[in-house]
């Protein structure tokens, strides 16, 4: 588990992370969104021991990680302008880093590059920006660490390859544990995968939520309602989040369990109603605003 | 976790990387030592063929400066060094490049050991193999062993040096994050303290009247010796380091820097990187040190040309504010930031002021410092005036292997009565003089170890008294006496060495010594200083015999012991012209207007009319050793002679004749302005 203790960290007078207080559980995707500058990449360092933090700590199964080879051997970063070294080719590439990341699998590689197509003979240099992503994330995998950290690691992938990307974290997820950290800004990039979620905005944690416990406890209706009910009438159902209105169509978000909110609905007997799935930009909008937050400043 | 033997293979994963080190250094030595040893072969052959000359300590000679003085090497061990520092740590400027070093699972002092190993490996193998190779081909000369031993010799001093350059370098870049910052930053760490200590020497040099500026026993000389800059200079080229104590010294100063570069790595913050400086504590104590000296060196520019002590205090300030901005905008690499730090800035050119002004205006009181007469362990004296000083009667081994100076002579004088000088000094010190006739120079070994030099400037009519009972004294003459025992005797006439006695006459070297130290006790201070050189007496050692003959072999005689220890014949050394002339010899050479080819050194004219010669030479007096004993309405002649009649007046007087390539035989005289007239300007 990697966890955070008031973790702080400081560029010259500015504060990059502030007093952070978060929990990443073994064998989930933990989803880590925010704006530029709202601290992810930081977070990701720190967890990869490239940073000392400046005051709290940073733990990956209760050790402190920076200048700890023992914890960072389990932890592969993949930061979102990677080096590699220019006159490589990824089999160079995979044999160095083999000797630092002495699981690293090199058959699975060779096989998963074949898979993807990734010409291994061919110098890193030559390949194309996701190609590149595509290849150090192959690495990631293939390192076979308990933790792999990816910074906006698939902005870059094009659809087909980044489904194929996100299919096999999973399938590591499932098979061996892996927890993987991915940090990015589009929040659409992470919501078919992570189990988890944190916001970070302006150096610190607003949240960090299990998606399934947010998805459960957050639905959107739409329903049309007998003539001479108005919005009061609808307001009167709990916990309503938002409501707006489209002719005689109202669309209301409300927090609270299925069951009870379809039972507070029938009573309203309206004429049409459907309860529609929330993407994870709707839930954002909703569990920021509560907060206070106007979330179409904090992500896209 | 790495293992050994994971350590072990990213130490030659990090080689392979980086063999270009290695085809690099290899190519350099080729053209440095490979090539040079194929001409030199050829051309030793050639000369073989030609003429004798060659032997093999010459051979040897030239092998060692191919090896061990070459510049050419020490530009390549002082340029690879840096350069491989630099190149070696920069992904250290690169943030990017630091992410993927520092995220790797290996201990940053792992990750620095095994960067800083592969690049002395790479380098140091090549160059070792170069130097074997091309003594693999220089021993086709013969006397392989001695080469091979000057090869490695040679490898292992430089690669010591290189080892101190590296280790500098790389803690310069440990400082710092950009590559312009740390390439100035290794500027500074091999020059700060030569530039520094020559900035206060030259304070010290222009400042205080009475000080004395040999380098040699400057204050300032350590500091300015605390570079690596110096230490190859003096370690390498000049020899004055004892070999084992110099490879000792610079792999201890390596340790230490390489130590302090490691510790620096450890405590680096990652995300520093592509800052001019990553250690925020670093910047004002490297503020504080470099802008009194940016201070100092503007101050040094605009001095020499004013020579005005306000325009320099202005200087000294507008210099300390130039380097403050310049330094806020390095580190900040903004020039938004000229002006940071204001209370910084004017701190930092009040203390430059401070250290400027401690010079211009004596604050501690240099020029009038004297050391209480009980706080004195010995001194020594040395006038600078006359033709002659101490250093021609004064003998002592250190001066086979140095070249000394007056200073030098002072300090081995060792004079335990005091008194008379601390006279002197009091007496200087109250009758400065702007336009000097005499300095000398005084030197204090204190009690407390401390060496004191200072130069008075004085009018010598002031003075002379005190310089006699100075001189006149017995323990002042016993420092000329000659004690040790001589082998040989030489003797030097008209700029020419002769043979006088060798080893097979002990008895009348044994002789002549007591006539001269006779001489020397009856000396006065009048003789001295009025007297006038008639010729020199070298009274040779057997260690300076051994060291000589030596010296003849590599044809070094001349330049490295030509004209050592040859003490002055005064006319007033009866006993020794006495005994001379029983062995036949005569030194009394007067010139008659036929002797003389021309006469000089009034107005520039030269004056070949011979009966103007012969009315000036009834007239001219021999040049007195200290000239202002003949006052100032005197002027300088010189009569130079004519080679035949000096032949024939050197055969004469049972010497040998002078080789035909000598140089003109010259005698100084002076003689009254007046008379000058009366002879070139005849009334009408």
């Amino acid at each position: 588990m990697i966890e955070a203790k008031n973790l702080s960290m400081k560029y010259d007078d500015f504060f990059a992370l502030k007093n952070v207080n978060a929990q990443v559980k073994n064998g989930s995707i933990f989803g880590l969104v925010g704006t530029n500058g709202a601290g992810k990449s930081t977070f990701l360092k720190l967890c990869a021991g490239i940073l000392r933090p400046n005051e709290g700590s940073i733990e990956i199964d209760s050790k402190s990680v920076f200048e700890n080879t023992e914890v960072k051997s389990e932890v592969f970063y993949i930061s979102d302008d990677q080096y590699y070294p220019s006159t490589y080719t990824p089999t160079e590439l995979m044999k160095e880093l083999s000797l630092f990341y002495t699981k690293l699998n090199n058959e699975k590689f060779t096989e998963l590059a074949n898979k993807f197509e990734l010409p291994l003979k061919r110098k890193i240099n030559t390949y194309s920006k996701g190609m590149r992503k595509l290849l150090f994330m192959l690495l990631g995998i293939c390192a076979q660490t308990e933790y792999l950290l990816c910074d906006e690691t698939f902005d870059g992938l094009d659809p087909v390859v980044r489904q194929a990307v996100k299919s096999l974290l999973a399938a590591e997820t499932q098979d061996r544990s892996l927890t993987p950290v991915i940090a990015s800004h589009n929040l659409r990039e992470l919501e078919d995968i992570c189990d988890h979620v944190g916001l970070l905005y302006k150096g610190g944690i607003l949240f960090s939520k299990d998606l399934n416990d947010l998805k459960l406890n957050i639905h959107r209706i739409q329903l049309v309602p007998q003539k001479g009910k108005t919005k009061e009438d609808i307001l009167k159902i709990a916990d309503v989040a938002n409501i707006s209105q489209r002719g005689s169509l109202f669309t209301i978000t409300v927090r609270g369990e299925k069951e009870e909110i379809e039972r507070q609905i029938k009573q309203l007997d309206p004429i049409f109603y459907e309860i529609i799935d929330l993407t994870l930009e709707e839930i954002f909008i909703s569990e920021t605003e509560v907060l206070g937050y106007d979330i179409k400043k904090l992500v896209l | 976790m790495i293992s050994k033997s994971s350590f072990f293979k990213i130490l030659l994963s990090d080689m392979k990387q980086r063999m270009w080190i290695a085809c690099i250094t290899a190519l350099v030595f080729l053209f440095v030592f490979l090539f040079p040893s194929f001409s030199i072969i050829s051309e030793y052959r050639e000369m073989r063929e030609t003429d004798n000359l060659v032997n093999a300590a010459s051979i040897m000679q030239g092998i060692e400066y191919l090896y061990r003085e070459n510049p050419m090497v020490a530009f390549i061990i002082m340029a690879m060094a840096t350069m491989l520092a630099v190149v070696t740590f920069s992904y250290l400027f690169s943030r990017k490049k630091t992410d993927y070093y520092h995220c790797l699972p290996i201990k940053r002092e792992k990750l620095f050991a095994v960067k800083a190993f592969n690049s002395v490996f790479l380098f140091e193998v090549p160059y070792f193999v170069m130097s074997i190779l091309s003594a693999v081909i220089l021993s086709t000369l013969g006397k392989s062993p001695a080469i091979f031993a000057v090869a490695v010799k040679g490898f292992v001093l430089n690669s010591c040096m290189f080892l101190l350059f590296f280790a500098i370098a790389v803690l310069a870049v440990m400082l710092t994050g950009q590559i312009v910052v740390a390439f100035l930053g290794i500027g500074v760490f091999y020059c700060y303290f030569p530039l520094l200590g020559s900035m206060l020497l030259y304070l010290q040099s222009t400042f205080f009247s009475t000080f004395y500026g040999d380098y040699e026993f400057s204050i300032f000389r350590r500091v300015i010796e605390f570079s690596p800059f110096m230490y190859y200079h003096n370690f390498i080229f000049e020899g004055k380091v004892n070999t084992i104590q110099g490879c000792i010294t610079s792999l201890f100063g390596s340790a230490v820097f390489i130590a302090a570069a490691c510790l620096l790595y450890r405590k680096r913050p990652s995300e520093e990187s592509s800052k001019a400086i990553v250690f925020k504590k670093a910047k004002l104590p490297i503020k504080c040190a470099l802008v009194p000296l940016g201070a100092l060196l503007i101050m040094f520019i605009t001095y020499g040309m004013m020579e005005s002590v306000p325009v320099a205090l202005v200087c000294v300030v507008f210099g300390a504010i130039v380097s403050h901005c310049i330094i806020e905008i390095i580190y900040e690499f903004d020039f938004k930031c000229i002006f940071a730090n204001k209370l910084h800035c004017a701190v930092l050119s009040v203390i430059s002021f401070v250290i400027f002004s401690v010079f211009a205006f004596d604050v501690f009181g240099y020029d009038k410092y004297i050391p209480a007469n009980d706080s004195v362990e010995y001194c020594g004296f040395v006038n600078e005036n006359g033709i002659l000083s101490e250093e021609m009667f004064f003998e002592n081994k250190y001066f086979l292997e140095n070249n000394i100076s007056r200073g030098d002579i002072a300090k081995e004088m060792k004079l335990k009565d005091c008194s008379k000088i601390t006279e002197l000094v009091k007496k200087s010190l109250n009758k400065p003089a702007d336009d000097y006739t005499y300095s000398y120079i005084v030197y204090y070994k204190l009690k407390n170890g401390r060496d004191i030099f200072r130069r008075y400037r004085v009018n010598y009519s002031d003075v002379r008294n005190d310089l006699k009972d100075i001189f006149d004294s017995e323990e002042y003459k016993a420092l000329f006496i000659k004690n040790e025992n001589y082998i040989g005797v030489n003797y030097k006439l008209f700029d020419t060495k002769y043979k006088l006695f060798t080893s097979d006459e002990s008895e009348k070297t044994e002789a002549l010594k007591e006539a001269y130290n006779k001489d020397i006790k009856a000396m006065t201070y009048d003789d001295f200083s009025k007297g006038s050189v008639l010729f020199y007496l070298q009274f040779k050692t057997d260690e300076y015999q051994k060291l000589a003959d030596e010296y003849r072999k590599n044809g070094r005689l001349d330049d490295e012991l030509g004209d050592y220890n040859y003490a002055p014949v005064l006319s007033s050394f009866e006993n020794t012209l006495a005994f001379l002339e029983k062995e036949g010899k005569k030194f009394d050479f007067e010139p008659t207007a036929n002797d003389v080819d021309y006469m000089d050194g009034v107005d520039a004219t030269r004056i070949t009319d011979n009966e103007k010669i012969a009315k000036l030479l009834s007239k001219v007096q021999p040049e007195p050793n200290v000239y202002e004993e003949v006052g100032n309405d005197c002027v300088h002649i010189a009569a130079h002679i004519n080679d035949k009649a000096l032949d024939k007046w050197l055969s004469e007087n049972g010497h040998s004749l002078r080789d035909a390539d000598e140089a003109e035989a010259v005698m100084y005289y002076v003689i009254n302005e007046r008379e000058v007239e009366s002879v070139l300007k005849p009334n009408p």
